[in-house]
Parts: C-alpha cells; sequence; structure tokens
C-alpha cells in the first residue's frame, strides 16, 4: 500500500514538474495563464486596478471568489481566495502546488506553509473557506501583505 | 522514513493525530507493555452511541477506529427511504464543521440507495474539506439518530468503486482524497447551514469532461443537513462533553442533543450567543489581535491561531509527527474574547501545553493542545468543547437564542 502511494507521489511530483511548461501555472503566472484559468473554471472575470498592481477577480460556481494580484509586468504575485468550497489548488497555484501538497502533510487540519519564496494559509469551514497565497519577492514597491486580503 | 512514508498520506485532518498514536503504539509494543492489547483494543475499537433520550445520542471521544486524538464519533442509522432497510454505522465524525453526511460505500453495501439523478444523469459531488477532497455520488436515504428521522434526504458516498475514477476538477487523483485518510466511517455535517453549497457535477464515469464545470444545483437537491430535516428538533443541536484534566483522557462521553428550546433537556437559557456572519464566521480577539475569520470546529482536533508575536514561546513542535502544533516549554494560560450578540465580549480562557509531552501520555482526548493556522483565522477545535454545552444555530431556523446562523456556549 505505502509502495503504490509512494509510486503514486513521485508520479504526481513528475506532473508537477512538467506543469508550468504548460502554462497552466497561476501564482507565479500571468495574465493569459488567468484566461486559460477562466475557461478552465467557466468563471466570469473582472479586473480592478490598484497602485502598482492590478487585481484579477473570478467568481465561480457556487459561490467561490479567487482574487489574482498582477504587477504591471504582468505576473501574478499573490491570490487569495473566499467562499463556501475550495478552489481546485492544482490550477490556482500552479508550480507551487508541491508546497500545499506538503503543508497538507504536515497539518492536514489548518493549511500553512512558509519559506522565503511563498507563504500559503488556507482555513475555515464548509460554507466559509479563506486563504490567500503570496510570493514576497515578487512583491511591486509598497506592498505588503496585510494588502492581500 | 516509516513515519515520514506515513505522514505524506496523512490529508484528513486527524491523520497527524494518528501519527502520533502509530508511534505511542510502538513505544508501548517495545516496551513490552502487560497492558492486554486485545481486549482492550476491541473495546475501543468501536465507540458506538446509545439513544440518551428521544432527541439525544451519546458522543465519545477516544481511541476508536481511528486512534487519533480528539475525534468525536458518533452513530447514525441509514435507511433505504421509508423502509426498514437500514444499517446502523458507528464511529462517524461528528462535525460542526460541515454539512451533510457522507459515508463510506464499504459500511452500506447492503442497502440499495436511490442516486439523485438530473437530465438522466446522475448527480456527482466535490465537496471541499480542508484536509482534501471528497468525490462521489449523492443518494438519497433516511438519517435516524434515536428517535429522529430525516427522510429521503441527499447524502454523499465516498469511495464509490462505481465512481473511482477521479476527475481533475475535484483533485484529478486519489491523493488528496480524504476518503483514503479518512479512519472513520464516515462524516456527520451537523453545522450551520442547510445545503452544503459544493461542486455538483452531471456526468457519467466515461464522459469526465463533462464533470468540468460545476452545475447550480438546487439547494434541495444538495447534500442536507439531517438535523435541518427532521420534522422536530430542527433548528439546532447542542454538543456538550464534560471536563477534561490537564493531562488529558483515554476516553469520555457526552452527547449530542437535536432542537434548541423545543425540548426540556434542550434549553439555551444562559447560553452566550455569538451570531456568525453569513459563511459562519465571528471576530476572536486575541494577544491584542483581532481574527474576523474565526469559527468553532468539532472536526477540528486541536485550538488553532498564529502564534504572531508569541512565537519565540509558542514554538513549533520539532517532531516530524507533530508538525503543526505548538510545543512551549512551559504550559501557557490565555484569555481570548469572542464576539457575542450586541457586540458584547464573553472571555475564554484557554491553555497551551506542550504538545509532545501531551500525546506521550497516549490519552486521546485533550483540552489545551493547540497549532498553527493562517492569517485572521482563529479555529476553535475540540478542546473548546470539553467542559461546555456548544450551540449550532442553523441558518434561518430560529430558537430563544436567536435567528441561525449563531453559536453559543455555556461556560
Amino acid at each position: 500500500m505505502k509502495i503504490i502511494r509512494t509510486a503514486l507521489v513521485t508520479i504526481f511530483s513528475i506532473f508537477l514538474l512538467v506543469l508550468p511548461m504548460v502554462s497552466q501555472a497561476e501564482l507565479g503566472g500571468n495574465l493569459a495563464s488567468i484566461n486559460l484559468e477562466q475557461k478552465t473554471f467557466g468563471s466570469t472575470l473582472t479586473s480592478s486596478p490598484q497602485a502598482g498592481y492590478t487585481i484579477y477577480s473570478q467568481n465561480i460556481n457556487p459561490g467561490l471568489v479567487i482574487k489574482e494580484y498582477l504587477t504591471n509586468n504582468g505576473n501574478v504575485f499573490a491570490v487569495t481566495w473566499k467562499g463556501p468550497n475550495l478552489p481546485n489548488f492544482q490550477v490556482v497555484l500552479g508550480s507551487y502546488y508541491s508546497n500545499y501538497l506538503t503543508a497538507l502533510q504536515n497539518n492536514p487540519r489548518a493549511i500553512f506553509f512558509q519559506d522565503d519564496n511563498i507563504v500559503i494559509e488556507s482555513g475555515g469551514v464548509m460554507g466559509g473557506y479563506v486563504g490567500r497565497a503570496y510570493l514576497p519577492k515578487q512583491f511591486p514597491a509598497g506592498m505588503t501583505s496585510a494588502n492581500i486580503q | 522514513m516509516h513515519l515520514m512514508a506515513m505522514a505524506f498520506l496523512l490529508r484528513w485532518q486527524f491523520m497527524r493525530g494518528m501519527a502520533i498514536m502509530v508511534f505511542a503504539v510502538v513505544l508501548v509494543a517495545c516496551g513490552g507493555s502487560s497492558t492486554s492489547s486485545s481486549s482492550s483494543s476491541s473495546n475501543q475499537d468501536s465507540l458506538p452511541s446509545i439513544n440518551l433520550a428521544a432527541n439525544s445520542i451519546s458522543v465519545n471521544v477516544g481511541a476508536g477506529q481511528a486512534k487519533n486524538i480528539n475525534t468525536p464519533y458518533v452513530s447514525v442509522t441509514i435507511c433505504q427511504p421509508g423502509t426498514s432497510i437500514c444499517k446502523t454505522v458507528d464511529n462517524i465524525l461528528l462535525d460542526t464543521g460541515s454539512t451533510g453526511l457522507r459515508v463510506l460505500a464499504s459500511t452500506i453495501t447492503s442497502l440499495q440507495l436511490t442516486q439523485v439523478v438530473v437530465n438522466n444523469a446522475p448527480i456527482l459531488e466535490c465537496a471541499s474539506f480542508i484536509s482534501g477532497d471528497a468525490w462521489g455520488p449523492v443518494k438519497l436515504a433516511d438519517v435516524k439518530m434515536s428517535a429522529e428521522v430525516a427522510s429521503s434526504i441527499p447524502i454523499q458516498i465516498l469511495a464509490d468503486p462505481s465512481y473511482s475514477t477521479i476527475p481533475s476538477s475535484c483533485g484529478g487523483s486519489q491523493a488528496t482524497q480524504i476518503s483514503n485518510t479518512l479512519k472513520t466511517n464516515g462524516i456527520l455535517g451537523v453545522g450551520l447551514f442547510i445545503s452544503d453549497t459544493q461542486s455538483y457535477f452531471n456526468c457519467v464515469p466515461t464522459t469526465l469532461n463533462n464533470c468540468r464545470i460545476s452545475l447550480s444545483l438546487s439547494p434541495n437537491l444538495q447534500v442536507q443537513n439531517p438535523v435541518s430535516a427532521f420534522p422536530v428538533d430542527n433548528n439546532g443541536i447542542i454538543i456538550k462533553l464534560p471536563t477534561v484534566s490537564a493531562n488529558g483522557a483515554s476516553l469520555i462521553t457526552g452527547s449530542l442533543t437535536f432542537g434548541i428550546d423545543t425540548q426540556a433537556n434542550n434549553s439555551s437559557s444562559g447560553s452566550y450567543v455569538i451570531p456568525t456572519n453569513s459563511s459562519g464566521l465571528f471576530t476572536t480577539i486575541f494577544n491584542n489581535t483581532t481574527f474576523t475569520s474565526s469559527f468553532i470546529d468539532s472536526g477540528s482536533n486541536g485550538l488553532y491561531f498564529p502564534s504572531g508575536n508569541l512565537s519565540s514561546v509558542l514554538v513549533n513542535c520539532s517532531s516530524y509527527s507533530l508538525a503543526g502544533f505548538y510545543c512551549p516549554a512551559t504550559t501557557q494560560s490565555y484569555l481570548a474574547a469572542l464576539t457575542l450578540k450586541n457586540n458584547i465580549q464573553g472571555n475564554v480562557s484557554f491553555s497551551a501545553a506542550n504538545a509532545k509531552t501531551l500525546v506521550a501520555s497516549g490519552n486521546y482526548a485533550y483540552n489545551n493542545i493547540t497549532g498553527q493556522i493562517g492569517n485572521n483565522l482563529f479555529d476553535w477545535g475540540l478542546p473548546f468543547f470539553f467542559g461546555r454545552s456548544v450551540y449550532i444555530g442553523i441558518t434561518g431556523r430560529t430558537s430563544n437564542a436567536g435567528i441561525g446562523p449563531y453559536y453559543a456556549y455555556t461556560n
């Protein structure tokens, strides 16, 4: 059983390595990957310019709101989610999905991952999930994590 | 390596607890304990509920099937609608953090439940848990606890062999499926809501592309909170668990009572009421920090909050199997304020003990185990329930405590 699962994990890891090349990456992606994601989710997409960055917001059935933060250079440096259910983390976190799996492994109840490159936080109850993931090194000037809500 | 390999599989919220217990069991075995493991483990393996009143059943927190810390177990009787063809399933997780009954297909093989069908195709669900995805068909069942019956309500069947392929929209693989890590027979979601508002799909296994975009499924076809479907005592629940000492307990027994202010045994008088927003969240103030995404969840095995500027005291446990728990050098005593009705603050005291020291005792119920979670979140897990009555007021339903959604508690 364990061996089978380990093999699965290995296959999965290989898949993750390939993922950025198919440009499905979200966090760390760009506007093109957001548009691709919108088709995957069948969502509506709106944008909201801020000082130094733009927030792209998607509403996905059954009420999940995903917001992606893009630098003026077009890089996704943060994503937040809020809603009755959770997003598809493979799509939303892209090449950082492996960090999510690590967080899930460490603490299945309260998702928390932090290293020099990325922070992932996810919690709540069914009907009221909230979370965010961000890349501190890619923040535009003046950005702090408190601005990512 | 063994623990690491194990740990990767631990996706359900209690699995970390299981790793601890597996480790503890190994230690006992190595130590040549004279405990009669065969009899004690078989007694503890199943912790069925007994009926306490027409509207009340017992709740056990102990080793049970999962061998995880702080896991509340109940029994639920599942029947083919309108018949006496039933199966009582023990060892179901009592979860105030979700909505609806989900049960492993393997526990109800004697039943033939009707599949919910729309447009001549079955309705399949992907339900979100922090610990992973729950994929499976939606079927109709009568759900019974003591004398209460929810007739012909949608429930979700997990690990159904007829739907073993997981679409990409639900994680895409078995890797994140909670049914692989769930060590209970199912989950009884008796939270604040009537319908579960998750992703539903109208597809068959051979057309997984049709399982890509979720349906707008009518709320009454979605998986239902069984309590909300009872003819009476349907406005909420009360969970009452006894006090646990600072060293924990191996097994405690309390009650799950249906209805609030509907019978002589479910009065809300004297309770502190926490109205929530429509998402079931409220505000906690702790350590001069405001946590706007607070919730009360019997399905969480600890109290989870960000350590913030207490991080030098609330250090993370170094043990791999305890990753995410706090291991302070000495037990810390804290006070938090919950936002009650009329913006009054309700003070709640709690302790953060060293998780490694605690679990070394081999107990299963602890009121002082704490851990890390993200920004703005405060997860009042099962330790909050010990020594209290906790009320869950269902959305839109009225009691003397108010109109749901609300939580309430007694100290």
